[in-house]
């Protein structure tokens, strides 16, 4: 079961997306034993990294369960196109990171689901360390009335 | 190497060691077992009361709302702890999270809002914090922060006070019939003390809430978007010789988590900007600090974001330093507002 391997393709090159831009994405499936998997789980998503506990938001969900794998050959490219949201971007902060996925979850007839996760940017923010560098508390400030 | 089966399990922060299937069908078990419980409970007071009434005696309506109530709420609870385990067990965590989405997407007040404009995960509800402002357009509503260290003062303050009044009056009935209680005397003269330095500890938090007055700050746009210039006004009110004031610019990361079986919050400021400062005046009651100036955010920073457990905040920070008074802080939250695409941006330019 650990050959199957996921490929992802998108439809433009990586990695940033613009907020509300439309996000088209591929995978395919290799392995020898594609038939052992019961469903097949598609969804892109955002999740908090860092300090706190994590926090999940999924903005787009497929599933094909059993009965829809059946009809297709699952060494098919499976295509998926969806608007991305306008927020929350993508931020590398210093307790607190967000990083939006697109995931492929298979479900196989034993153990446990294999997950396949490639990460994409949406929007382009600065990060903690790049903001805190734009600081001027121990600097004399404009605007300073003395 | 291969772990053995375990059956009991043991808390590492919000990890839990041992089977999650073992822990799933405890759950189940645990909670048919208090739905069982609730079913006979409320069957037993239901035939309670019938044959209550079928023999003519007058049964007690009050106790059996009671009884009949904590049955519904075993019945409930068990219920839903099962529903809960077969929910998790039965979908991904991606499809749960599928569901929670669409179910948010469901907002009634979506035309009523202006600002709640499809912006996932950004706290929109601060919209509702902000009222009209008098000499720009919008004013911004302080955080509030509880007052315990008042609170805590105060009841302090009480207790020593009352303490020392009735000891001090027990010496001095000793005293008017002729017998002096050394021990008592000293007794007292250290809850005097005490008296008067959680008094004035008292006093001081009382001052600084009230001796310099409120802190008002009115902004010309409502919510910020980055790289953009505003002007604000600062509106200091009191009677009180002021060594400095600042007004700040903030960016907060927080984060929630579970350390054992506590919840603590951790917060770290990312970005701080001066972007008003004034040393040295007087500040009149007839007379106060009224002044105009402007802000600008950063092209390209973070956008206000909360989840359950972490969130980025921005706030403008107003510090005041008087001589002879606590220094003052008081923070006021602003919405800093998600980018929109380039392609936007250049159109909004032109």
């Amino acid at each position: 079961m650990e050959s199957i391997q996921c490929n992802f393709g998108f439809g433009k090159r990586l990695p940033g997306f613009e907020p509300a831009s439309v996000l088209t994405y591929e995978f395919q499936l290799r392995g020898e034993d594609l038939k052992g998997i019961q469903a097949i789980e598609t969804s892109v998503l955002w999740h908090t990294i860092g300090k706190g506990d994590e926090d999940i938001g999924v903005h787009f969900f497929n599933r094909y369960g059993k009965r829809e794998l059946a009809e297709r050959d699952l060494s098919v490219v499976f295509e998926f196109s969806t608007e991305l949201p306008k927020s929350p971007h993508s931020y590398l902060g210093q307790i607190v990171s967000i990083e939006w996925l697109v995931r492929v979850k298979l479900f196989l007839n034993r153990g446990k689901p294999l997950v396949f996760d490639h990460p994409i940017r949406l929007g382009a923010v600065l990060s903690a360390d790049r903001l805190g560098s734009l600081s001027n508390l121990d600097r004399y400030a404009e605007g300073d009335v003395e | 190497m291969k772990r053995f089966f375990r059956i009991t399990g043991k808390k590492r922060g919000t990890r839990l060691t041992g089977s999650p299937r073992m822990r799933g069908l405890g759950e189940v078990i645990g909670s048919s077992i208090l739905a069982l419980a609730g079913v006979v409970f409320l069957l037993m007071v239901l035939v309670f009361q019938w044959n209550a009434l079928r023999t003519a005696q007058s049964p007690s309506w009050t106790v059996f709302a009671l009884q009949g109530l904590s049955a519904m709420a075993m019945l409930i609870l068990g219920l839903w702890g099962i529903i809960r385990v077969l929910w998790n067990a039965s979908a991904s965590v991606e499809r749960r999270g599928a569901l929670v989405s669409r179910a948010r997407e469901i907002n009634p007040l979506h035309d009523v809002n202006p600002v709640d404009d499809d912006w996932p995960a950004v706290p929109v509800d601060l919209f509702w914090h902000v009222l009209p402002g008098e000499h720009l357009r919008f004013q911004l509503w302080p955080k509030q922060k509880p007052r315990w260290n008042l609170i805590l003062s105060g009841v302090l303050a009480m207790v020593f006070v009352t303490v020392t009044s009735i000891l001090t009056a027990m010496n001095w009935d000793s005293i008017n019939l002729g017998s002096i209680d050394v021990l008592g005397m000293l007794l007292n003269l250290a809850l005097i003390i005490a008296s008067i330095w959680s008094f004035r500890l008292f006093v001081r938090q009382l001052l600084k809430i009230t001796g310099i007055g409120p802190t008002r700050i009115e902004i010309s746009e409502f919510p910020l978007r980055e790289g953009e210039t505003y002007e604000f006004v600062l509106i200091q009110t009191g009677r009180i010789r002021i060594r400095v004031i600042e007004v700040m610019l903030n960016c907060i990361e927080e984060a929630t988590f579970r350390d054992g079986t506590d919840l603590r919050t951790e917060t770290r400021e990312v970005f701080g900007l001066r972007i008003f400062r004034k040393r040295g005046f007087e500040l009149k009651p007839k007379n106060p600090l009224i002044e105009h100036s402007a802000l600008t955010l950063p092209s390209a920073v973070m956008h206000s974001f909360q989840s359950l457990n972490n969130k980025v905040r921005w706030q403008l920070t107003v510090l005041c330093q008087a001589r002879g008074w606590p220094d003052l802080c008081r923070t006021f939250p602003i919405l800093v507002a998600p980018a929109t695409s380039k392609g936007h941006n250049r159109d909004d330019e032109r």
